[in-house]
């Protein structure tokens, strides 16, 4: 079953369409990349997702119910942080998670656990004006997780942590994820969502221009191979009688495009049968970053 | 988790008893009263001597507190009422209050059974500090005759009438506060209907006026007026409609 699945969503404030036919299936226990430009529909989807915005077409299904007709039910199990933290400035640390668990009703050892959880739990007392940018968004991620939602959609949840914070950040959202929860979540910090991960979705112009798995998406584009052979001329000519495009000599190292893992196979064995012995070789994949720029110029003509 | 509307008030509570300004509408008219207690004492010493009074309930005590009521109240529920719902503002948190496993209207109702009891006890307060100083001042100074009168049941309604107008007052705040982010709109505009209920308090079409409630707090004490009128239950009917009002105005905030 998905977590979230939208049958075709579509959004417009008045003639603008800001959304058009956004089929988004995000697996349970998966962590979903939202990806996209300023602008291109992220935070609409997600308050969308969040009742935050009307659903004008009941398109909307989380965990097999319809955010329509199930909304309190839903957000039982639901956890969100959507742009910037949201906290109580009167309240402390401990007080706003306080006000959760009158609602939640998950007892002081909770709050005590999820500020362990996000390492904040020496400014317990601590008014949240007193924070510092990258501690509220920590109190934002531990009031998203504080009643333990099989659900977490985040929205730019990285935004202002320290390096160390990023990095702790992501072992928390894959230690969530071993213990079977689903994360949904957007982020300009591509590396980072490249790192957790399992399913992407890309969405331009308010347009899914791709959805699948990571590795579905790592396959779609050429890999460059970097060989040193005994002898680099004949190298390059082995390999564009082959058919291999484009071929070219980077200092010591032939440069080879390769699209598939078969042709790579025919590669070598081309090499080996012309008595041309290989002395290194260095695969390089285009990254999630430029992956994500090369789509949106595709999808841009 | 219970979605109900105890547990939403239990929340709402737990929040809003966090700010300042419900300590302002709660104690300070019952400190007023004190305040002005004192300083009718201060003048007793000043002046070398106290004097019989024909009803001090009236003319000493509930002329001073009421001509005060009547400015400072109102203007002490728009803080209050604009306080609880400035708390959401703040970090646009109302992202929190419509994604929790609670519906909206007990969310809302929940925020104005909350406002009402905070008006109710402050009203119970100045009320009991209202006879509490009476009664002292008749311990202190007999001879100015506060234990000649029984002035309680004109008291009783004064006070009853004025938590009616606050409430419709509150509403109407609550109303505007909703409606307007920044703070000058609502507490501007109370102001402003303040001094206007003040001017046009003798026209008949005051009574559709909440904010003349407060003005007139001060004519029902002096003239020992216990009865309700027009504007009484204007004044009922202007809480539910404000209330309606607001409830539609919050349901929309869901749509950010």
């Amino acid at each position: 079953m998905e977590s979230i699945r939208t049958k075709q969503l579509s959004f417009k404030i008045g003639t603008k369409t800001i959304l058009d036919n956004i089929s988004l299936q995000v697996p349970d226990k998966g962590i979903y990349g939202y990806l996209g430009r300023n602008g291109a529909g992220k935070s609409t989807t997600i308050k969308l997702l969040l009742g935050l915005l009307e659903d004008q077409t009941d398109a909307i299904f989380i965990q097999g119910n319809s955010l329509k007709t199930n909304r309190t039910h839903i957000y039982a199990n639901v956890g969100n942080l959507i742009e910037s933290p949201c906290y109580y400035t009167k309240l402390t640390v401990f007080e706003n998670l306080k006000y959760l668990d009158i609602i939640h009703n998950k007892g002081n050892k909770r709050i005590d656990e999820v500020l362990e959880m996000v390492d904040l739990h020496r400014e317990k007392k601590k008014k949240t004006s007193a924070l510092s940018m990258g501690m509220k968004q920590r109190l934002g991620i531990a009031m998203s997780i504080f009643h333990d939602p099989q659900l977490l959609i985040l929205d730019e949840p990285l935004n202002g942590l320290d390096p160390q914070g990023i990095v702790e950040m992501r072992k928390l959202f894959c230690h969530l994820n071993e213990q079977g929860k689903t994360i949904f979540l957007s982020s300009h910090i591509l590396s980072e969502l490249e790192k957790i991960a399992t399913h992407i979705g890309i969405i331009e112009g308010g347009k899914m221009i791709f959805q699948g798995t990571k590795d579905e998406l790592l396959g779609q584009v050429n890999r460059e191979v970097f060989l040193r052979t005994s002898n680099p001329a004949a190298t390059v000519s082995v390999l564009r009688k082959g058919g291999f495009s484009p071929v070219k000599i980077d200092g010591e190292s032939v440069v080879v495009t390769i699209g598939d893992d078969r042709r790579f196979d025919f590669m070598i064995k081309s090499l080996v049968e012309q008595q041309i012995d290989i002395y290194g070789l260095e695969s390089r994949s285009a990254d999630l970053e430029q992956i994500f720029i090369n789509l949106i110029a595709r999808a841009n003509g | 988790m219970a979605n109900t509307f105890y547990t939403a008030f239990l929340s709402e509570k737990y929040k809003l008893l966090r700010n300042r300004e419900i300590f302002g509408v709660l104690i300070a008219p019952m400190l007023l009263i004190f305040a002005i207690s004192a300083y009718i004492i201060y003048d007793i010493v000043n002046s070398g001597g106290a004097s019989a009074i024909p009803n001090p309930w009236k003319v000493l005590l509930g002329r001073y507190v009421f001509q005060f009521f009547y400015l400072l109240y109102p203007i002490l529920v728009a803080l209050f009422v604009y306080a609880c719902c400035d708390v959401e503002y703040k970090n646009n948190n109302y992202k929190i209050l419509f994604t929790l496993p609670i519906s909206k209207s007990n969310i809302f109702f929940s925020k104005v059974v909350f406002i009402l009891l905070t008006l109710l006890f402050s009203i119970l307060f100045a009320y009991a500090a209202f006879l509490i100083s009476g009664y002292l001042l008749s311990l202190i100074y007999p001879v100015l005759g506060f234990q000649n009168y029984d002035y309680r049941q004109v008291i009783f309604y004064t006070f009853l009438k004025l938590f009616i107008t606050l409430s419709a007052i509150a509403m109407i705040q609550l109303a505007l506060s909703l409606l307007f982010r920044s703070f000058i709109y609502p507490i501007g505009v109370g102001m402003f209907m303040l001094v206007f209920s003040v001017l046009i308090a003798q026209k008949s079409f005051s009574d559709f006026i909440p904010y003349t409630g407060a003005y007139n707090a001060v004519m029902n004490i002096m003239s020992e007026n216990d009865s309700f009128a027009r504007l009484d239950y204007c004044n009922m009917l202007m809480v539910v409609l404000f209330m309606l009002i607001s409830f539609y105005l919050f349901k929309r905030k869901g749509q950010l």
